[in-house]
């Protein structure tokens, strides 16, 4: 028979294991065998886990039902009064508690607490989680005397009812490792809630700094990550000066849809126009005018394809309560964030948390850039065709009709004037244009290493040229943030293989080989390591990774068994050495 | 003597007509035909009569050589709206031609190429020999037959250039 001890020692010993493996699913991973650990001990169907923060309201972080599982991604259920229920019981004893049956009348002296809060929770919840279940026993997890945490396992009713042996089983776990393995837990968690929010950060801060086009779907992805959001709703300016287009992406339960609303002219008072008077962010709910106007601008916009306009509006239509913040900056309107809920009266849950509002203000950033490069561009455009063009014109004319006037000095005067204004405004627009910078690549790989040697102590990291001369470099064009994204892909991607090899081997030693060969006008860059196959996420690092080489004019080629990764930058042949 | 001019400038695209009003449009297309009868009238003078084949399908370059067998090449440098598609940066203009240039010649290495730009620049220069052009010229904006003219002279001497060459 399995007993705590077991239980504890399991855990323990896959927890590093797990947390090792990073990302963003080794939180998870990390309850589920918790969980799994204590609902085995004492045969229960149902286990969660519940974050009750001093002062704050109680998050469920982790529910499994029949070994499996229960709360998704991007499910964000109410938060918990932590004072009411049972579990405010066992917040105010600092004592574990067993029910017989949690929908029995008589439960508890006083009444039963569950049945007072059972209306006011999430339906799904109740549902799933609460109706099938009548023995319960919640388990306190304490820091000192505090309860930080709190555990419940049920089981379903037909089953017999815990007894105290079980209870007593739970309660020595709980009382040795309750703390060591949530503390664990929660230390992991906000490691990854830190590595991801600076990922995103760091990539936002290199697509500022290059000229690469925006990919909608990628950027609205931390808005639907890091948010208590259930629907995403950001609505992107686009177009030219003249006409009022919008860009939409719309994301609800893992589903992304880009929608074009082609002259699409905002409502007066609408978050889309940046007024005077606009006061930001602002706060709303289903069936208020903003959300009905938005409704029926949706169901009668001509062009939208029928999927489209089915999902925006279903996406509208689960919206309980909101919050807008605006994408505008120094009085250019270029969009909106709609974070929406299907819990009512959600708003506080749903603002901006610190990471969003700073990355929420590197897209404004970005998003203002993009503009005033294309409305550059476009004046540029009009100087190069038709300025020089009508200005030929003019002097053709004047040659034909009026020759005399060629002679005249004030003529010629605004004439050569016009002409040097035009070639001002044109060489300034140039200078916008996008410069490929030379970069040694041997020099600039070796300091890559250098920097993620620390980093990486378990790693060992081989670099070598095999054959060319080292010390007098390589040139190719390219820009910093260009190989920084390709080489940031790799390493990530070597490093969770490698995790990926230690979990299942844990004397593997993990190794990473970069391989540089100079040959003809290309410098060939091969990337290699230990690791072994794992689930991708995205997928989206090996498509940066292309699309990179791509504008370097470079080539990729990937190849398994083993593993590695052959670039092909080519070279400056005229400026290569010294 | 006749000789096949294949004109490629973005002017005759699809895709830069659509970006300009009709009424800017015009000051571009009173310049091609200043162009167009700056060449026509040389035969008297020169003895050649140029059949000007114009197209803005750059992309399309292998296809309408092998179609028109064109004599000699005539391009214009900057592409900004197909920069602007293929690159979603107008400013790489240049990038357009000069890649189609170097193919060009890849493929053809004894077609004379001209090639033009309304702001030329040393840079450009280099780039444009680089990649292939036979000659590297200032597009005069000024829509004067009499100012075009002098155009069919410098075609004259690359088509003489490669007769030699081919000797």
């Amino acid at each position: 028979m399995i007993n705590h001890t077991i239980a504890a020692e399991t855990i323990l010993e896959k927890l590093p294991i797990i947390a090792i493996s990073g990302g963003d699913t080794a939180v998870d991973s990390i309850l589920m065998e918790v969980m799994k650990a204590l609902t085995a001990l004492v045969h229960a169907d149902i286990g969660q886990i519940t974050l009750l923060p001093k002062g704050g309201m109680g998050e469920k972080l982790y529910v499994l039902k029949d070994g499996r599982p229960w709360l998704k991604k991007e499910v964000h259920l109410k938060p918990l009064e932590p004072n009411k229920g049972f579990t405010g019981r066992v917040l105010e004893t600092g004592e574990s508690i067993l029910i017989q049956d949690i929908w029995a009348e008589g439960e508890m002296e006083g009444g039963n607490p569950f049945l007072e809060i059972a209306e006011s929770m999430d339906r799904h919840y109740l549902q799933d989680i609460k109706k099938p279940v009548a023995s319960i026993i919640i388990l306190p997890i304490k820091r000192g005397s505090e309860v930080f945490c709190s555990i419940e396992l049920s089981r379903y009713r037909n089953k017999k009812p815990f007894s105290i042996d079980d209870k007593k089983m739970l309660e020595k776990f709980s009382s040795r490792y309750g703390s060591l393995v949530m503390d664990y837990v929660i230390d992991v968690r906000d490691r990854i809630t830190v590595n991801m929010a600076h990922d995103k950060l760091l990539k936002m801060a290199r697509l500022i700094a290059s000229n690469n086009p925006i990919d909608h779907r990628e950027v609205v992805e931390p808005y639907t990550r890091h948010s208590a959001a259930d629907v995403t709703m950001v609505l992107f300016k686009t177009g030219s000066i003249h006409e009022s287009s919008f860009r939409l992406v719309a994301t609800q339960g893992g589903v992304v849809r880009e929608v074009l609303l082609s002259n699409f002219m905002p409502s007066s008072g609408s978050s889309l126009r940046d007024g005077f008077d606009s006061i930001f962010p602002v706060e709303g709910e289903a069936g208020d005018s903003r959300m009905d106007d938005f409704y029926d601008r949706i169901e009668t916009m001509p062009g939208l394809q029928r999927e489209d306009r089915d999902f925006v509006q279903a996406c509208l239509n689960s919206v309980e309560s909101y919050v807008i913040y605006p994408l505008h900056i120094l009085g250019q309107e270029l969009g909106i964030v709609i974070l929406g809920s299907s819990h009512k009266g959600f708003w506080k849950y749903l603002h901006m948390n610190p990471f969003l509002t700073v990355y929420n203000s590197l897209l404004k950033s970005f998003l203002l850039n993009e503009r005033l490069i294309n409305f550059l561009s476009d004046i540029s455009l009009k100087i190069h065709n038709p300025g020089f063009y009508c200005l030929g014109a003019i002097k053709g004319i004047l040659v034909k009709k009026a020759p005399e006037l060629l002679a005249d000095p004030q003529m010629i005067s605004a004439l050569n004037g016009m002409e040097d204004l035009l070639s001002e405004l044109h060489d300034q627009g140039r200078v916008l244009r996008w410069r490929d910078k030379t970069i040694d690549i041997i020099k600039w790989i070796r300091v890559l290493v250098e920097r993620h040697e620390p980093k990486l102590p378990w790693i060992t990291i081989e670099y070598r040229l095999e054959n060319g001369d080292l010390a007098s470099g390589c040139k190719i064009m390219a820009s910093d943030e260009q190989l920084e994204t390709i080489f940031e892909n790799l390493f990530s991607n070597s490093v969770r293989a490698i995790k990926r090899r230690i979990e299942k081997e844990s004397s593997t030693i993990g190794r990473i080989e970069i391989t540089i060969r100079e040959k003809d006008s290309f410098i060939e860059v091969m990337f290699k390591d230990n690791g072994m196959g794992y689930k991708t996420v995205s997928g989206y690092g090996s498509i940066q990774i292309k699309e990179e080489m791509e504008r370097l004019r470079g080539s990729i080629n990937i190849t398994r068994d083993p593993y590695q990764t052959l670039l092909i930058f080519p070279t400056i042949q005229d400026s290569k050495k010294g | 003597m006749k000789v096949k001019v294949l004109f490629f400038d973005d002017i005759f695209s699809k895709l830069f007509r659509d970006e300009l009003p009709q009424d800017q449009l015009v000051w571009d297309d009173n310049w091609v035909a200043a162009v167009e009868k700056g060449l026509s009238e040389s035969d008297d003078r020169s003895g050649v009569i140029f059949d000007l084949v114009k197209t803005g399908d750059i992309d399309a370059w292998r296809e309408i050589i092998e179609q028109e067998k064109p004599d000699i090449i005539l391009i214009d440098l900057f592409w900004p709206a197909q920069a602007s598609v293929k690159f979603k940066d107008r400013n790489r203009g240049a990038d357009i031609s000069l890649s189609a240039i170097a193919a060009i010649r890849n493929e053809f290495p004894d077609l004379p190429i001209a090639c033009y730009t309304l702001k030329p620049d040393k840079d450009l220069l280099e780039q444009a020999y680089r990649n292939g052009a036979t000659i590297f010229l200032e597009k005069v904006a000024l829509a004067l037959p009499e100012v075009q003219s002098p155009l069919k002279y410098v075609l004259i001497y690359l088509m003489r250039q490669a007769a030699i060459a081919k000797r």
